[in-house]
């Protein structure tokens, strides 16, 4: 008797086991829902239904620096959006906690279970890899506001970002560097330990051979390296360096600079978009005179709203604005655009219309975003003066 | 060369600082204490706010800061590890709750100063080089080794040559046979670990001012490093500590001169691992390899 | 599934397949933290083998790279463990977080790895597939722990001294659960992998380290299902606390940190002791028939048991015992007396292959003295022991104390536990008479369901010899087994003494007790100063003047028992 139950429960392990074994194809159907689609077109669309946005930003944890300033850029443009009316906007708004596991639930909520037209996020690249596939299969429209690595756009049709990729930010502080300062032989300090940074470094090292600036030392790190003294000794050492460019996310920037500057290192200091915050000026205090950002927006630039959105950013959350606030913040508008162009907040039509984006005129300056999902804009080089950024003229 | 030996001192310097808090309580106790870099943070945090808010100048903020330590210390001691005291798998369990006493500190910190980096006011500490025989050092470099070596030393007298130290070596030889002789090992025990963390909490506001700022991570970064400083010293030996954290700092600056770079995160952990293969009490360590 | 829920639901069952590599290490009571250098090596390396196209057109290829991973994780686990498995507790810890590092800077620095960039994968691994592994994993666990390996990794755990005297082999033993784990951080690597699709030298760092030895203690790692219940809970309370609608970053920190706290505190056994504990207690109930019928005969009364020549051993200039001779016939009970620190203890720890002798030679039931292997190969060739100090199994029952003792009489259960043998039963119920029998011999039948703390003085010493008495030995060693006995208990233990000798059982009896061993032995031998200064028939021995003279050197420092 036994004997059969226990070979009638092998046979039912057996049939799980084969059906658990096999990869189940198929993505949904997206239905488009006609409640979400209005009447009027650009200014004058209205819908009636609440237009629900994720965003999934990285609020706790590592990348937390980041999260924040994106959580409450793109809250202040929703506010906004919604004061203006014909739409109304309802943001939700997830934690990864910097981590891949928690970064794929919180779009498995927003996609599922929440049933969001458009994901704004997630943070860092790492997790876009593996996050953005099931926006894809999903078909859900996600537009990146910080993920900046190489590749990004090619996961999908459903796949855009408004951030500036670092190769368009390098390519142009490097050449602007060169020229105001004329550079010629330089030393690239870089984290190996860090996706991003070690991304950028790739991107350098192209742009440095572009430009045909020679790079005489070479060194790396670890993210939670305290002490760079022994790299910062090889470029000491070499007594013709006319810059040092870094890679490094702001935990290492910090220490590194100061670091230098107080081991003589006069230098300039060169950095990607990672160093476009106000935060990190403050930290670095005297030691960040000089260094030299490349970006997709500065406080200090006259683009449409932009003084505006400063003020009101800084009154409403009492700090000011950086990169990442101003990248959500502009996320928000280009999603409110996409959605009025057809005045439809249907997945599908914001994936179309994301897609054709032209020249939008922005507090990042005109951005356009192609159907590759791509982004195209001016990055902006800045010097720090006094404390504060300044754009770099060429 | 020179220059690079000296870097390797320095950043050794800091290794030390961070291990010698750590291994005491080793030493004594045979506790890892996994809280240790959660109490360094808060050192940090604590002397960022010490010197903002009240202006405390270097040589009043370091006691200051080592009193907080030493209330942690107590406190740990009194949450994490005296409940287990007696119990069979008393080690083990000490290493888990110092894992949360350390987890519960560094939200705790979270919860108070947020998630974004903390700085010592600007101009805190004057930013000075100097030139030894083509060796450049800077005033932070120098306070930084400098205040190691006093802290070293002055542990080194108070175990060899206070009571307190006497009454702690008893219990680190034979705790029985400690209280047998009318040591109050309740006391040694806070004691130790009001020292230890009191030790953690200065080396940590060193490093934020050496790092020009602190984040939560700023034990954690160091922890591991850490583990490897009072393996090859030998755990618990606190001459040990210093020699081995310059030994791994000074290797580090030769990997990186000699090398490449890239595999300087390596040197640490393989000299660890070759000394705990080869030699297991550690380069000093005079205890004996004991079961946790 | 869940709509929205699936990836919600499937890092539970990740994080209880990390947790049980975990937990199989720290059953066997081995604190290794590798575990991320495993699932690291793993992950990569099947990424070398898994095949980007459906296996028959719909098989999942995560099928080719779990073996792989499982493999590379045990072949990695084995090369690590061959020089650091002498390592105890923290130095083993640091030691395997070590590797761990160095295989996380390796994979950040390598050319095939991408680097800190890494690799991005097609996400093969479905949450059936996961929620499959570790059920399959639960089962392996479920069965494991009454089996006589179970028992094994327990009785490491808990002594490993103890364990070796009992048969065990401890650094088998050990090596296996490090290799098993290894096999299950592989198996958790390459699933996380393919499950994301995307693979980090970072993802697999000290803080996963940490996640899965927190998941594995919080679940309890005595029982099989702690690491789902640990897992669950870990999931869940982040979940609730958003619920409720505490969103605040530091609230989810602070609330693991105290919850950890407190089972650690208040829950030594983890989240599923208290599970365990909500069900009845079940007594253990005692067969009606004990007779085990088919151990070895024990060897003919006289035949040599063990013959010894000239040894000696020595802690650098102390000499601990000089020149001993000893034979032992079948059926004897020889009786070894002698002050504190005369070398008795010493002794009996060489005859037992505790420690190896510096100086002598000989054998003991065949089995050359300072051969290598440690105590398990005397315990398996029929000595059995008990300890002056007693070595129990804190954290199992009586009952099991004495089963771990029938080791060396027993064949492995697990393998045929696995697939349901009867015959794995049959040898299981076999064990459970033989250790039954021994409890009622030394009167502790009523009290097979309790801890061994809970007994008293005099208890635990007849447990003891219940678990040596459960190996059938041929030759059972006792030392100092009545010490804190009262007299009637002592007498009793003699009456028992006596009644084994007469099973034919030979008995080398370390005592304090002068009168109990006169009762007791058939010769007596005495030592002093590491050294055997009489030797003969008890009566006579006692009554030798440099017996006496020794003796009345220690009476003047005290030793009430001798009366």
């Amino acid at each position: 008797m036994r004997f059969k139950r226990i070979s009638g429960a092998a046979m039912a392990a057996a049939l799980l086991a084969a059906s658990a074994a096999c990869v189940s194809e198929g993505t949904e159907s997206t239905s488009s829902d006609d409640s979400l689609v209005g009447t009027g077109t650009g200014a004058d669309c209205e819908i009636d239904e609440t237009v629900k946005v994720g965003a999934v930003l990285s609020l706790t944890e590592a990348a937390a620096f980041a999260g924040g300033y994106q959580q409450e850029g793109i809250q202040l443009a929703f506010e906004e959006l919604n004061a203006a009316g014909g739409i109304t906007y309802e943001l939700i708004v997830e934690d990864d906690k910097t981590s891949v596991e928690d970064s794929v639930i919180a779009f498995e909520k927003v996609i599922n279970r929440d049933k969001v037209s458009v994901i704004v996020g997630p943070t860092l690249s790492n997790m876009a890899f593996t996050t953005f596939p099931d926006a894809e299969s999903a078909g859900v429209p996600a537009l990146g506001i910080s993920t900046t690595a190489e590749g990004i756009p090619d996961l999908g049709d459903y796949i855009f970002r408004n951030s500036l990729p670092e190769e368009v930010a390098l390519a142009a502080s490097i050449p602007a560097a060169k020229e105001t300062l004329g550079i010629e032989k330089v030393a690239v300090l870089y984290d190996s330990a860090d996706e991003f940074t070690a991304s950028a470094y790739n991107t350098i090292t192209d742009v440095l051979t572009d430009e045909g600036i020679e790079v005489v030392v070479e060194e790396s790190f670890e993210t939670t390296d305290t002490d760079f003294a022994a790299q910062l000794t090889k470029v000491k050492e070499r007594d013709d360096v006319d810059a040092v460019i870094l890679s490094a996310l702001p935990g290492a920037t910090v220490p590194l600079v100061t670091q230098a500057r107080s081991l003589d290192i006069t230098a300039p200091i060169i950095g990607g978009n990672a160093f476009n915050s106000p935060v990190l000026v403050g930290l670095l205090a005297d030691a960040a005179e000089g260094l030299i950002v490349g970006g997709a927006w500065s406080a200090a630039s006259d683009t449409t709203g932009n003084a505006e959105f400063i003020t009101n950013y800084t009154e409403k959350y009492d700090r000011a604005p950086d990169q990442f606030a101003a990248q959500a913040y502009t996320a928000a508008y280009m999603i409110d655009q996409a959605i009025r162009a057809d005045c439809d907040a249907n997945r599908e039509a914001i994936k179309d219309n994301l897609g054709q984006i032209l020249e939008y005129d922005s507090i990042l300056g005109t951005i356009s975003l192609d159907e590759s999902g791509e982004v195209s804009q001016e990055p902006v080089v800045q010097i720090v003066e006094n404390g504060q950024f300044k754009l770099l003229e060429g | 060369m020179l220059q690079q030996l000296a870097n390797g001192v320095f950043a050794g310097s800091i290794y030390a600082l961070f291990a010698i808090g750590f291994t005491l309580v080793f030493g004594i106790l045979r506790q890892l204490n996994l809280a240790h870099p959660a109490i360094f943070t808060g050192g940090a945090f604590v002397g960022i706010e010490l010197a903002t808010r009240l202006g405390l100048p270097l040589w009043a903020l370091v006691p200051a800061v080592a009193a907080v330590g030493a209330l942690a210390g107590v406190l740990l001691e009194r949450v994490a590890f005296r409940p287990l005291a007696g119990r069979d798998d008393e080690h083990f369990a000490g290493l888990i709750s110092s894992v949360a006493f350390g987890g519960i500190l560094i939200a705790a910190l979270q919860a108070r100063y947020g998630t974004e980096p903390r700085s010592f006011p600007s101009g805190y500490f004057p930013n000075r080089l100097f030139e030894f025989g083509g060796i450049s050092v800077t005033l932070m470099q120098l306070v930084t080794l400098g205040l190691a070596l006093v802290l070293m030393l002055g542990l080194a007298w108070l175990v060899s040559s206070t009571p307190m130290g006497r009454a702690m070596r008893a219990v680190a030889e034979n705790p029985r046979a400690a209280k047998v002789l009318g040591v109050n090992a309740g006391l040694v025990t806070s004691g130790t670990y009001a020292l230890s963390s009191a030790l953690g909490t200065v080396a940590g506001a060193l490093l934020a001012l050496n790092l020009g700022q602190a984040d939560r991570d700023l034990g954690a970064s160091i922890e591991l490093i850490g583990f490897a400083v009072i393996i090859v010293g030998g755990l618990g030996s606190l001459w040990g500590a210093m020699a081995a954290g310059l030994i791994l700092g000074i290797a580090e600056a030769m990997t990186v001169s000699y090398f490449d770079s890239t595999w300087k995160g390596l040197v640490p952990f393989a000299l660890l691992f070759v000394i705990l293969v080869l030699r297991p009490r550690g380069l000093f360590g005079a205890v004996k390899v004991r079961e946790v | 599934m869940l709509a929205g829920y699936d990836t919600l639901i499937t890092t539970i069952a990740l994080g209880a397949i990390l947790a049980y590599s975990f937990h199989v290490v720290l059953m066997a009571g081995q604190l290794s933290l590798g575990q991320a250098g495993f699932a690291s090596l793993a992950a990569y390396t099947s990424t070398l083998f898994v095949p980007d196209q459906p296996l028959f057109g719909s098989l999942s290829p995560v099928l080719i790279g779990l073996p792989v991973g499982a493999a590379v994780g045990a072949a990695a686990a084995l090369l690590l463990g061959l020089p650091v498995l002498r390592l105890r507790g923290v130095f083993l810890a640091i030691a395997t977080l070590a590797f761990g590092e160095m295989v996380r800077v390796f994979m950040t620095n390598a050319e095939w790895t991408n680097g800190a960039l890494g690799l991005r994968l097609e996400k093969w691994a479905t949450i059936d597939l996961v929620w499959l592994i570790l059920a399959v994993l639960t089962y392996l666990f479920w069965r494991l722990g009454p089996s006589r390996t179970g028992r094994a990794f327990a009785a490491v755990r808990e002594d490993e001294l103890a364990a070796g005297s009992m048969g065990v082999d401890v650094v088998r033993t050990r090596m296996t659960s490090f290799m098993a784990s290894g096999a299950i951080a592989g198996v958790y690597g390459v699933l996380f992998t393919y499950f994301f699709g995307r693979i980090t030298p970072g993802a697999f760092d000290f803080s996963m380290t940490v996640d899965g030895l927190v998941t594995a203690v919080l679940g309890g790692y005595l029982i099989f299902f702690g690491p789902l219940l640990g897992a669950g809970f870990l999931t869940a309370v982040p979940e609730l606390q958003e619920a409720l609608g505490f969103d605040a970053g530091w609230i989810h920190p602070l609330l693991t940190g105290v919850l950890l706290l407190a089972v650690v505190l208040y829950l030594p056994g983890g989240l599923s002791s208290l599970a365990a504990r909500l069900r009845p207690r079940r007594t253990p109930t005692p067969p009606q028939d004990t007779a085990v019928d088919d151990l070895r005969p024990l060897p003919e009364p006289g035949s040599t048991v063990a013959r010894v020549r000239g040894l000696g051993k020595s802690y650098g200039a102390v000499q601990a015992v000089r020149d001993v001779d000893i034979d032992l016939a079948s059926g004897e009970v020889l009786g070894v007396i002698g002050p504190n620190g005369a070398g008795k203890t010493t002794l009996i720890n060489m005859l037992t292959g505790l420690e190896p002798p510096t100086a002598g030679e000989g054998d003991v039931l065949g089995v050359a003295l300072g051969s290598r292997g440690g105590a398990h190969r005397y315990a398996q060739a029929g000595v059995s022991r008990t300890f002056q100090h007693s070595k129990l199994f804190g954290r199992l029952t009586v009952l099991d104390n004495v089963l771990v003792g029938t080791h060396v009489v027993s064949r492995g259960t697990y393998g045929r536990r696995l697939v349901w043998l009867p015959s794995a039963r049959r040898d299981e119920r076999r064990a459970t008479r033989l250790a039954w029998a021994q409890l009622r011999r030394v009167g502790l039948a009523d009290k097979a369901g309790l801890r061994p703390a809970t007994l008293s003085y005099g208890d635990q010493r007849r447990l003891e010899i219940a678990r040596a008495l459960a190996a059938h030995p041929t030759l059972l060693v006792l030392d100092e087994p009545a010490a804190g006995m009262n007299h009637v208990e002592a007498a009793e233990l003699a009456e028992l003494i006596r009644s084994l000798a007469e099973d034919g059982i030979t008995v080398l009896l370390i005592e304090h007790n002068v009168k109990m061993v006169v009762d007791t032995c058939t010769r007596l031998v005495v030592m002093n100063f590491g050294e055997v200064i009489a030797e003969g028939e008890p009566r006579e021995v006692i009554s030798d003047p440099a017996v006496i003279e020794a003796y009345l050197g220690a009476d003047e420092t005290g030793e009430p028992e001798y009366a």
